[in-house]
């Protein structure tokens, strides 16, 4: 009976260069759905204790959810997995365009690379065949350049999908992604440098197989009905507007449970820079390496990367697979690049207001030229504000920079200071490992400056303005993400239309009790987590559950995908199941749970004497602590129980 | 369905989720994008109709029903 997903994974050896299937039971899709839950189920169980991320004994998996190819929308996302060299721990990084349904097409819910090959390879797969060539001619080439080439080689009658590192992840820099569709990029946790460490450039996909769900019929009844919330518009004020919108939300000492469907206009109209300008007003974006506030990057100065400014150079929509809303764009550039996709506001503020960078145009440059080498912009952001700061204090001055005078808002030594991380040349050698390592090499109290959880870089989403943020900032098995949950989310999900026992926000409610750390809180945080595993699971995006649960039929795809009747209950234990499974991975390696907090400055310590977020201080203790509780952990230590890694290892014993 | 229908899209009900250009063995359906005669949109069309071996498969995995399949002209 089809389900949805092919039951079968493919396994290579890149030290041998064996290749074989494996068939993968249907409990472990009852219990961790597909996508980025099968690949904990096969991480956890493959990665030997103490492995070194850049060795050949880490696994890294390109895995497609559940849903995708199903006929259900927003459903096109995959996910990247490996031990993280970034964090030491859990790694995944989640990414768009056309991938995820290829990797499905040949066959497989998942493809998985273990070993390390002693030259460059790339894997090509078809119909069930798969084959390593040489990468020889490859290497060095960036990640378009690389696609084109493959994609022109292998073009039979199936146009195939790529995926690729450029040549950050040929150094091995620790902030180094997998890139798609000409700049798409699974940014996060490090994983394109395990993917230079296995030699491995490429993965070239053109299957042709058809993926079955168990009722396509009722998946698309499902879909055509979300598709009219997908699609809903108002008339819409201005991107400068949008400015306005977040400064009157600061001012207020009140504020509104958002519902998503405000977002998703601002996200079919702009994209994520619509929040370009509001975030900075209302407090969601740190600024000047978290040390600033809206007043240092008010509106004139950030008039410069008002949403309107992006959308002007849009010649495009993109949308990833089987999105109806299609949040992104591909925008003619003014300079070296003259095309790309539009930049994320996540990239726009790493780049712009964490620096206090107001340049659109090398906030376009510097988009392509990270999605080009496959380096995550939120963490080379983040480390080129560190750097500034660093400057800033004297522990790092222009002879160790070779010459570049380093300052907030000087855009052409922040240019060079990214190019030279790429080719990782003098000073860039240094920071092309993300703010962690930088600040060991740099020693003093340069850790002070490094602004990250368990090793990552934080996003652009300010703890002290939403403690949601900061608390799963901590308690998420891969730290320091943006996309999982926060008391915003927890809004936008309307999980409580669902499952009727989970608390409803209230309609208006004072600011201030959003630092009350009580049980309702790790209620909310603990619902995420568990959701966003869904969502990973089945391969759906995060904006497409902004639409709210009532609207976006999550559970009811995957019944009629799959033929199951599960409940939204049984599904959301489902989730916890897979989280548990992650904190499980990261304590079998060595991760002590309690060492991911954000660091000092992203909670308020010391508090910021102005702006937004004024005297806002984040206590993590006890949320982190009931958090815990809630997912049956030790409070003390985070660990789960021996008896909950049995069930989680669905009758195999545990490594 | 005859044998050498082609696919034609309704732009009016069509989301330009790409399920379709994924859906075709032979990748003869392209959306609009730089280069192409472009709307704003990247909606799908037939790119390649020689190359269209009317399989169905557009129209099936279309979740709006927004392929239709007609004998070509
Ligand atoms: S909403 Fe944006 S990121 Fe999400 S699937 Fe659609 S285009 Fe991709
Ligand atoms: S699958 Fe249907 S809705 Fe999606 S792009 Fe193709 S024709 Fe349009
Ligand atoms: S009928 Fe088949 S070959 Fe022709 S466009 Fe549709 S999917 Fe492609």
């Amino acid at each position: 009976m089809s389900k949805g997903y092919t039951g079968k994974i493919l396994v290579v050896d890149l030290t041998s260069g064996a290749i074989r299937e494996e068939t993968i039971p249907d409990r472990v899709y009852e219990t961790y759905l597909a996508g980025m839950g099968l690949g904990a189920y096969q991480l956890y169980r493959k990665i030997p204790a103490g492995a070194d991320p850049l060795g050949p004994e880490n696994v890294l998996g390109f895995v497609a959810g559940l849903l995708t190819g199903t006929g259900s929308l927003f459903t096109g996302r995959w996910s990247l997995v490996g031990k993280s060299p970034l964090t030491g721990g859990w790694g995944d990084a989640n990414c768009g365009g056309m991938l995820a349904p290829a990797i499905k097409r040949c066959g497989y819910d998942g493809i998985f690379f273990s070993g390390a090959s002693d030259k460059p390879v790339y894997l090509q797969v078809g119909n069930g065949k798969a084959a390593l060539h040489d990468a020889s001619d490859l290497w060095g080439h960036d990640a378009v350049e690389t696609e084109e080439i493959l994609t022109r080689r292998h073009h039979k009658k199936k146009l195939p999908r790529v995926a690729c590192i450029g040549p950050a992840g040929e150094k091995l820099s620790l902030i180094s992604g997998v890139c798609t569709d000409r700049g798409r990029i699974a940014a996060r946790s490090g994983l394109g440098a395990v993917m230079g460490s296995k030699k491995l450039k490429a993965v070239v996909l053109s299957g042709t197989r058809k993926i079955e769900p168990h009722d396509r019929a009722a998946v698309h009844a499902l879909s055509r009905k979300c598709n009219r919330w997908a699609t809903f518009e108002i008339p819409f004020f201005s991107g400068k507007m949008m400015g306005r919108l977040g400064t009157l939300m600061r001012i207020l000492p009140t504020q509104t449970a958002m519902d998503g469907m405000l977002f998703k206009m601002m996200l079919s109209k702009w994209g994520t820079s619509s929040m370009n300008q509001m975030s900075v007003e209302m407090g969601d974006a740190p600024i000047k390496n978290w040390k600033g506030s809206n007043t240092d990057f008010g509106p004139q100065r950030s008039m410069g990367v008002n949403p309107d400014l992006f959308r002007e150079c849009e010649i495009v929509k993109y949308h990833c697979y089987a999105c109806p809303l299609g949040c992104g764009g591909i925008c003619r550039t003014n300079g070296h690049y003259t095309e790309t996709h539009k930049p994320e506001y996540e990239t726009v503020l790493a780049l712009g207001g964490l620096c206090l960078n107001e340049d659109r145009d090398s906030i376009f440059q510097l988009n392509e030229t990270l999605n080009r080498a496959g380096m995550d912009s939120i963490s080379a952001g983040a480390t080129v504000a560190f750097a500034i700061e660093c400057f800033e204090k004297g522990l790092i001055t222009a002879a160790d920079t070779g010459g570049l005078e380093l300052g907030w808002g000087h855009t052409e030594a922040i240019t060079a200071l990214i190019e030279k991380m790429i080719r990782r040349e003098g000073i860039g050698d240094l920071l092309a490992d993300g703010t962690r390592k930088a600040a060991a090499r740099i020693g003093r109290d340069a850790h002070h400056y490094a602004i990250q959880a368990g090793g990552q870089e934080l996003p652009m989403h300010d703890g002290r303005g939403d403690p949601g943020y900061a608390l799963h900032y901590a308690v998420e098995a891969s730290p320091g993400k943006h996309t999982v949950g926060s008391q915003l989310y927890y809004e936008m999900y309307r999980l409580w239309k669902k499952i009727k026992h989970l608390p409803k926000p209230d309609l208006l409610y004072f600011k201030n009790s959003k630092y009350t750390a009580d049980e309702t809180k790790a209620i909310c945080s603990a619902t995420c987590s568990k959701y966003i595993n869904l969502l990973n699971g089945s391969g759906a995006c995060l904006f497409g559950a902004f639409l709210g649960a009532d609207r976006f039929p999550l559970f009811d795809w995957l019944n009629a995908a799959t033929g199951w009747d599960k409940t939204p209950e049984e599904y959301l234990a489902m989730g916890a199941a897979f989280q548990t499974l992650k904190q499980a991975f990261n304590i079998k390696h060595g991760i002590d749970p309690r060492r991911n907090k954000p660091s000092a400055r992203a909670l308020g310590l010391p508090a910021l004497a102005k702006g937004a977020n004024k005297d806002r201080r984040v206590d993590l203790d006890k949320m982190i602590r009931d958090y815990w509780h809630l997912f049956g952990w030790d409070q003390d230590t985070g660990q789960p129980s021996e008896d909950v890694m049995q069930y989680l290892l669905v009758g195999e014993t545990a490594n | 369905m005859q044998s050498e229908a082609k696919p034609f899209f309704k732009r009016k009900v069509c989301m330009a989720c790409r399920i379709c250009v994924d859906a075709c063995p032979v990748s003869c359906i392209d959306t609009a994008s730089s280069g192409t005669d472009r709307d704003p949109h990247g909606y799908p069309f037939l790119a390649d109709e020689a190359a269209c071996i009317s399989c169905n498969q557009c129209a099936e995995t279309c979740p709006v029903e927004a392929v239709v399949m007609q004998a070509a002209a």
